[in-house]
């Protein structure tokens, strides 16, 4: 059986959606957890950062697809059910907050130390030195990278369709299975992931030049 | 929970047969990326404009769109238009088409670090073109590219990965068959995150080695 273009086109949209919707949900949560990370290993002792170092080489040294696998086998075993759209977003979260975490630290560690020194000699508080003077500097450099990484993730939300999550891929996966008309579909779809992960990029470019205050008295 | 060794040591043949198809992949895709990627660069820094577009275009498109949708595009499109070639080449067109552009991009800026002066410097020495290129600019390129390189090759590893999701017996399938064979996910998915991290580790314990030997003085 045929089924036209029509009927698709419904489909595409709440899939399309979908996608945004655990993309964003992928993102805010790698995006805390990494700064979590990062603070932590920064501020946080020897021991600390040894832990997080070696957390991140593991994490490192896996592919994300079969980041996803364990995550879905491992957390009925630990007794949490919860369905494929959250194992989805809580395994590409925790993957990628590594990733996250790394850039954040080397955006910190790149304001140099003086200014940390000068902040706690005018006699501000610890917090008040990295909120005040670090933080926004850091922010700075760290966007642009940031918004390469969340390119990264919405194109690996594709994968979750692997372990049966719904979303872009899987529809399209689904459609050209029941049609046969292999690059309508899959050229939709890339058309999709390209606007989305073209607009991030682009706009991290735009914001990191505005932003970069450094740079222009440079 | 306990981990069940003998539950891998049945399954060693579906394990093994995985693991040599994940290398076997990496290789190929890696080498054929490789020379791909320079032969892209090489043209895309020489191309007039009416090349320069299009190849800008297909680079773009490749760089935001996700990989599994190239490889659904290869596997389930060219049957289609009458071009039948089998699984495990589907996966290395794929793998080729995407990362031949990132290294590209690597090689590109191995180019660009070797001064230009230094080419007039050579010219005026009395070396020929091709000299140049083998004496003077090939080493520094080299030592350039060697560290991005090692980066792109462990990703290539992991992208082999998505070979499961057209049902090729790489690691990822294997550990799927293995779970599917004994009904039990957890063991399995545990010994290939190891195995894909220590193939991982392998790539950058012998790229530094590599670094070291092509290091050379600027």
């Amino acid at each position: 059986m045929m089924v036209g273009i029509p009927s698709a086109v419904p489909i595409l949209f709440s899939a399309v959606w979908e996608t945004v919707k655990l993309s964003g949900a992928a993102i805010a949560g790698a995006l805390i957890l990494g700064f979590i990370l990062a603070e932590a290993s920064l501020q946080g002792g020897r021991v600390a950062a040894a832990v997080i170092q070696i957390i991140t080489q593991l994490i490192r040294g896996t592919p994300v697809l079969v980041f996803v696998f364990l995550v879905y086998y491992l957390l009925p075993v630990a007794g949490i059910r919860l369905d494929k759209t959250s194992t989805a977003i809580i395994s590409l979260s925790i993957f990628f907050s590594v990733f996250f975490s790394e850039t954040f630290r080397s955006a910190v560690a790149a304001i140099p130390q003086g200014q940390r020194q000068s902040g706690l000699a005018m006699g501000m508080s610890r917090w008040n030195v990295e909120r005040i003077v670090v933080l926004p500097q850091a922010m700075r450099i760290a966007l642009p990278p940031l918004m390469n990484l969340s390119a990264i993730v919405v194109k690996s939300t594709s994968i979750v369709s692997i372990i049966g999550a719904w979303e872009l891929t899987y529809a399209t996966n689904e459609l050209v299975m029941r049609t046969m008309q292999p690059f309508e579909y899959l050229l939709a779809a890339m058309a999709v992931y390209f606007c989305i992960c073209y607009a991030l990029v682009w706009l991290g470019k735009r914001l990191g030049r505005r932003l970069n205050v450094s740079q222009k008295d440079a | 929970m306990t981990f069940d060794l003998s539950l891998l040591r049945q399954n060693l043949d579906v394990l093994t047969k995985g693991a040599i198809m994940t290398v076997r992949l990496t290789a190929i895709s890696g080498v054929i990326s490789l020379v791909g990627g320079a032969a892209l660069a090489t043209v895309r820094s020489n191309a007039g404009p009416w090349l320069s577009a299009p190849l800008t275009a297909y680079v773009e498109l490749m760089r935001n769109t996700p990989l599994l949708i190239t490889l659904y595009l290869i596997y389930f499109g060219l049957p289609m238009i009458g071009i039948v070639i089998p699984t495990v080449t589907s996966v290395v067109v794929a793998l080729v088409m995407q990362h031949s552009v990132f290294i590209a991009e690597i090689v590109r800026g191995g180019f660009l670090s070797v001064n230009a002066t230094q080419t007039e410097a050579g010219k005026a020495l009395g070396m020929s073109d091709w000299e140049v290129f083998r004496i003077v600019k090939f080493p520094q390129i080299v030592a350039t590219i060697v560290p991005p390189l090692t980066g792109a090759l462990v990703i290539i590893m992991h992208d082999t990965s998505l070979a499961a999701a057209i049902s090729l017996v790489d690691l990822t399938m294997a550990a799927k068959v293995i779970s599917q064979r004994t009904a039990a996910s957890f063991e399995p998915f545990i010994a290939i995150a190891v195995a894909y991290s220590v193939i991982s580790w392998s790539i950058g314990a012998v790229a530094k080695h590599v670094e070291r030997k092509t290091l050379v003085a600027r």
